[in-house]
């Protein structure tokens, strides 16, 4: 492992869980807008929209937050790179099938106008988010984290 | 890589951090669980107590008409499309509500309530059938407001029972109407007219019948053309 292989992983961490927690912070609040995203895309069955739009932000903040301060950072990377694939595929969808929406990631979502989606720049932003997931998977230990881990791997 | 590489090692003796962030995980989704009982068992609070309430010109079960309120002969009249459960709703009720209520207070304008329910195909229309029992019972315009001031309540139908209540209409009528959805028809017909105007978006308003454009949909916005004609 080269020396700087936990800083590269801090800023990951940081990046990754600063906009998993903002995204999450954005929505949670409200909660009927977040449903409303996803039901905009029209993938779910009605009954599992709004539980999903309620449910997702709490799960955003807490990767998030695990994520910043350093716990658990190769689980808590594997869910926040489960998240982003799912996200790719549903904004991926959408785009395919001819949707016009937005794709609610930091609040708002539902219906724009056709010529004001940003399909192209939340793909590319969800994969960049993937690719950070991914390099914490395969490098855990990181600077300034709570907990340094796997066990017996020190930051040197 | 050599031995340092992090995919060989093994946690030992303690609780895997990995079980740890599960729970953590598990324990987020039970807040979400909180906040939304706590959405649907808040209490509610009328928004403000004392407020004039224009008086109900066309109530709602007139197939194809909207629900309008304020005093007959205002020269303007301004249309509403709205969902209960559409935040760009809620928004243009928190920017414009305070202006609309003056002009129907002050005798300026009629407010017609045209509820739609595609937001939310479930609640959407069982709180457009609570608004129209509300109107039917003389409160259209502070019921509204009401519903839009508590945009995050679920607004069970518990809740839409002490909000009639409070309101001083939650007669054994108003509940009735709550649990048959009596108005399910009217507002079949209502989102007909909606469609056949070609509305297709909330909020939508018109002023005495000519749209306002989608970037005058502001307190601003909307006084300018309600101004244009009553002056």
């Amino acid at each position: 492992m080269k020396f700087w292989f936990p800083w590269v992983s801090l800023i990951a961490r940081l990046v990754l869980g600063g906009v998993m927690l903002v995204a999450g912070a954005l929505k949670v609040t409200d909660p009927e807008t977040a449903a409303q995203a996803v039901r905009a895309y029209d993938l779910l069955p009605s009954a599992l929209v709004a539980p999903i739009g309620w449910g997702l932000p709490f799960l955003e903040i807490a990767i998030g937050l695990l994520l910043v301060v350093g716990f658990g950072v190769r689980a808590t990377a594997a869910a926040a790179g489960v998240f982003m694939i799912v996200f790719i595929a549903a904004v991926s969808s959408a785009w395919a099938r001819g949707l016009s929406i937005d794709c609610g990631c930091f609040g708002g979502g539902g219906q724009v106008a056709p010529g004001q989606t940003k399909y192209l720049q939340e793909i590319l932003r969800d994969i960049g988010l993937l690719v950070l997931a991914g390099w914490l998977w395969l490098n855990p230990v990181s600077k300034f984290a709570v907990v340094s881990e796997p066990q017996g791997v020190t930051a040197s | 890589m050599s031995t340092t590489n992090p995919l060989l090692q093994k946690p030992k003796r303690r609780i895997s951090t990995g079980i740890v962030v599960v729970i953590v995980l598990v324990l987020a989704l039970a807040a979400g669980v909180g906040v939304q009982y706590y959405r649907g068992h808040s209490k509610v609070e009328v928004s403000s107590p004392g407020q004039t309430e224009p008086a109900v010109i066309t109530g709602p079960g007139t197939s194809g008409k909207g629900v309008t309120v304020g005093k007959a002969g205002a020269k303007v009249n301004i249309e509403l499309y709205l969902d209960f459960r559409c935040p760009h709703c809620a928004e243009f009720e928190k920017d414009s509500g305070a202006t609309i209520d003056k002009l129907v207070e002050d005798g300026t304008a009629t407010l017609t309530y045209w509820p739609l329910k595609f937001v939310n195909p479930d609640a959407s229309a069982r709180l457009a059938n609570a608004f129209a029992a509300a109107a039917a019972n003389g409160k259209a315009l502070s019921f509204a407001d009401n519903l839009y001031a508590d945009f995050s309540k679920s607004w069970t139908s518990g809740q839409l029972t002490d909000l009639g209540t409070q309101l001083g209409i939650g007669d054994a009528k108003y509940q009735q109407a709550l649990q048959d959805n009596t108005y399910g028809d009217w507002l079949d017909s209502v989102s007909k007219a909606a469609d056949d105007r070609g509305v297709t978006e909330t909020p939508t308003v018109y002023v005495n019948g000519k749209q306002l454009p989608t970037d005058q949909l502001t307190a601003d916005g909307l006084q300018k053309a309600v101004d244009a004609i009553a002056s």
